[in-house]
């Protein structure tokens, strides 16, 4: 947006910082969508008895191995970022090309321990809100792997680095989120069960 | 601290000649003369206001004050719509008995015409005021993410026409109640397809505020001109940012237990329903989590508009600034730890807990009360039209508040729960204080949105038939309710005078319609009329003030400095000894290396005729 008459109104140019805290705030309104979720989770809990009920057994071991997949797709992209502030694109495109096959594990683990659970999600509370929860996270690795698709493709087509750098770092942002609020995911449903 | 009080001398005006005070309108003419012809608003008005001048470019604009605009069309449009719809509830009340409409189609009423007030009216107005005003108010040019702004009020449109079309639906709209209540609102109780609608209609209004809410916060945090520090916002901008964030806070919670309440109706989960182990209990945690802060995200807005309009009409600076900022802070905290004061009967929460922090939140809104009072107390007052309404505004507040503090008592909430008691005490702090501080707002900002002023007269009618109609509405509502008439029934036994008290507040309805007659004329006449406001009719404070009325596109070609929470009161006293002392305003140029973007200031200190240079670098 161009601003006449002299350049009187002097801002912060919107498409770095202020684009960057707009990411900020949306992902406060995104963890306050997984607040009601697991409000659900433990106050069901607290209402219902046996918890979980008999028959919905879940695999922790395959939980925490995948738990690990996640986390260390954060790492590999805090990688990408550090290569993108260092000019190498090189090294950005194959930190992110990890980072997306990690995730991409993770979801494709989620998917298919759908398929094989022993329980569905409408048989009893318990199982509406293991696939409410895990599912509306599903859905957000699902979007931040689009996003790091397209932050690939601006990688690879861009010809200075540093322009991508806005769109690195709010999807960075949107990926470690993703993140964290797998941990808590994890450990309310397979650790505090 | 900053703010100089003009009563600092015994004499009006502080005492000094009136022609010492610079008028914005000679500022922003230019410096081709003294500023002896008074033409300002000629000069500025109508031509380059920077809206949209085709159907087309309404549609796509990404204006902030175009799109303000719409919102507050879109929403006085819902409001009418709503409006309408309390005149079928009421005509059906007039008398006991069942006359007009089925009991189905009346719970469809009601239900959507809480919807439509609640989601389409009220909270999207507290959206236009801040898309119009918050850029203006912190010298902005627009929002931080004008497309996304766009984007939600696109959202915002669609999701009310997807409310409304639901009674279009198989089955008719939806009718639990705006709260929706499972197992009502379950698939098994409400079928149609309307209730659908409305939970869709929701989440999209919601997501609509949601971004508009991140949108306001950015712009706020980011975008503030120079010497704009957040103690010298005004209370208005303060009132929108903590509304923001309230609603960052309920309305993706809300969007989240509609999910899981979708969900329940679509495919058979269980969250909600009780014959297999799910909680309605949850349901009502997670909506009034929601639904408390969101009677102060419709609440906060309108109290930013009265505090901006008492100190302007009082010609006194606003009494304890950070006070109010500390108060609205304080509201908001609290806010979020008094809901299950809605659920007290249920018998299911920590009844102590949330009526200790019902009570509380009284306070911050007590302080807000004696700011506003505090604020004229000794002032020079003169009644136009914007301080008839914030006037209207603090009685309604006040009485709302007294009957909420009654129903923060679990003994008497007991009572009075789902009554006609709580009928009453909701529309006065969320129907009267909303409509008097709309009215207020759009009588004080029409100057500074069309260059031209409502008519005075007509107000004054529009007033009168407003307080008296709306107090015979819904006063005598509370007697039906301490006697025990339930809400939300659409017939009743004539007894202990329920007839009576029913007829008058249906007739009080015809008296609020008649009390649009004065305001539609009022608009009508200001289309046809010329533009003669200048920039500054009201001699107000705050920053949008200090521009042309229209504003032009991007809003400012120039920003007085801003030293206080009133940058324009200083600048039209800049003349004076303290408020225009040439120390400050040289440390100011230093400081900001822009001098020549401060023609009066500019002039003053290098004793030369403002100079009409521009585009220099800064």
């Amino acid at each position: 947006m161009a601003i006449t008459s002299g350049e009187v109104i002097r801002h912060r140019r919107p498409e770095t910082s202020t684009g960057q805290f707009g990411v900020i705030v949306f992902l406060a309104s995104d963890v306050m969508l997984f607040a009601p979720f697991f409000a659900a989770y433990f106050l069901l809990r607290s209402t219902n008895s046996p918890w979980p009920p008999e028959g919905a057994d879940i695999d922790l071991p395959r939980a925490l191995v995948f738990t690990i997949v996640l986390a260390s797709s954060s790492f590999t992209l805090v990688a990408a970022d550090r290569a993108q502030a260092r000019g190498d694109r090189h090294m950005m495109r194959r930190w992110l090309i990890a980072t997306i096959g990690l995730g991409l594990a993770f979801l494709v683990n989620q998917l298919l321990e759908y398929t094989t659970l022993p329980f569905r999600p409408d048989d009893h509370p318990y199982g509406s809100i293991y696939y409410g929860l895990t599912g509306l996270h599903t859905l957000h690795v699902t979007s931040g792997l689009c996003i790091l698709a397209l932050l690939y493709v601006r990688a690879v087509r861009s010809r200075h680095i540093e322009t991508v750098h806005p769109w690195a770092g709010g999807t960075s942002l949107f990926w470690h989120l993703v993140d964290i609020i797998w941990v808590f995911v994890f450990v309310t449903i397979w650790v505090i069960r | 601290m900053t703010a100089l009080d003009p009563d600092r001398s015994a004499e009006p005006l502080g005492g000094v000649d009136h022609d010492q005070l610079v008028s914005v309108d000679d500022v922003l003419a230019g410096g081709d003369d003294g500023g002896d012809d008074g033409s300002g608003g000629d000069e500025h008005g109508g031509h380059d206001e920077g809206l949209p001048k085709t159907i087309t470019g309404w549609l796509t604009t990404t204006d902030h004050k175009a799109l303000g605009i719409a919102y507050a069309i879109t929403s006085l449009i819902f409001l009418a719509i709503g409006g309408s719809l309390a005149g079928v509830i009421r005509a059906e009340l007039a008398e006991p008995g069942e006359q007009f409409v089925s009991e189905q189609l009346y719970n469809g009423v009601f239900t959507i015409h809480g919807s439509v007030m609640v989601y389409l009216f009220a909270v999207p107005f507290g959206f236009a005021l801040a898309n119009y005003l918050v850029p203006l108010q912190i010298g902005a040019p627009d929002l931080a993410f004008p497309r996304l702004n766009a984007f939600s009020y696109w959202l915002y449109v669609f999701g009310g026409l997807i409310m409304l079309l639901g009674f279009a639906a198989d089955g008719g709209a939806a009718a639990f109640g705006w709260f929706a209540y499972p197992p009502l609102s379950g698939a098994g109780a409400s079928p149609g397809l309307g209730a659908d609608m409305w939970i869709v209609a929701i989440i999209l209004t919601g997501t609509s505020g949601t971004l508009t809410a991140i949108n306001v916060i950015a712009t706020i945090t980011m975008l503030r001109a120079p010497g704009m520090t957040l103690f010298r916002m005004p209370i208005m901008t303060w009132n929108l940012l903590v509304t923001s964030f309230m609603v960052l806070l309920a309305f993706p919670v809300l969007s989240g237990a509609l999910f899981m309440l979708q969900l329940d109706r679509l495919f058979g989960f269980r969250f909600y329903d009780p014959t297999d182990g799910g909680s309605p209990i949850l349901w009502q945690h997670l909506f009034w989590f929601f639904g408390h802060p969101e009677v102060y995200i419709v609440a906060l807005p309108f109290f930013g508009v009265v505090t901006e309009i008492f100190p302007v009409f009082a010609r006194r600076p606003v009494f304890g600034y950070k006070g109010l900022v500390l108060a609205t802070l304080t509201i908001g905290a609290l806010s979020t730890s008094v809901w299950a004061h809605h659920m007290f009967v249920t018998g299911e929460v920590l009844v102590v807990f949330f009526a200790l922090t019902s009570a509380l939140i009284a306070v911050p809104t007590g302080v807000k009360v004696f700011n506003w009072i505090g604020s004229m107390w000794g002032g020079s007052i003169s009644f136009e039209a914007p301080m008839k309404f914030s006037i209207g505004f603090l009685v309604t507040f006040v009485a709302g508040g007294v009957t909420g503090v009654i129903l923060a008592s679990p003994t008497l909430d007991y009572h009075l729960s789902d009554s006609y008691f709580v009928v009453a005490h909701f529309h006065y702090v969320m129907g009267g204080t909303v409509i008097f501080a709309l009215f207020a707002a759009i009588y004080f900002w029409w100057p500074k949105v069309t260059g031209k002023k409502l008519s005075e007269r007509l107000a004054t009618w529009q007033f009168w038939l407003l307080m008296i109609g709306f107090n015979t509405t819904f006063f005598f509502m509370h007697f039906l309710g301490r006697d025990g008439m339930p809400r939300r029934v659409p017939d009743y036994a004539p007894v202990d005078n329920f007839e009576l008290w029913n007829r008058i507040a249906s007739f009080g309805y015809l008296i609020l319609v008649a009390s649009v007659v004065p305001f539609v004329i009022a608009i009508v006449k200001s289309f046809r009329a010329p533009v003669t406001e200048g920039a500054d009719p009201w001699e107000a404070n705050s920053l949008e003030w200090a521009t042309s009325s229209p504003p032009p596109e991007h809003n400012f070609d120039w920003l007085p400095p801003i030293r206080s929470e009133r940058p324009v009161f200083d600048l039209r006293w800049i003349n004076h000894d303290e408020v225009g002392n040439p120390d400050v305003a040289e440390a100011w140029v230093d400081r900001e290396g822009i001098a020549d973007n401060w023609r009066p200031l500019a002039a003053e200190l290098a004793g030369d005729p403002p100079t009409t240079t521009e585009g220099d670098q800064p």
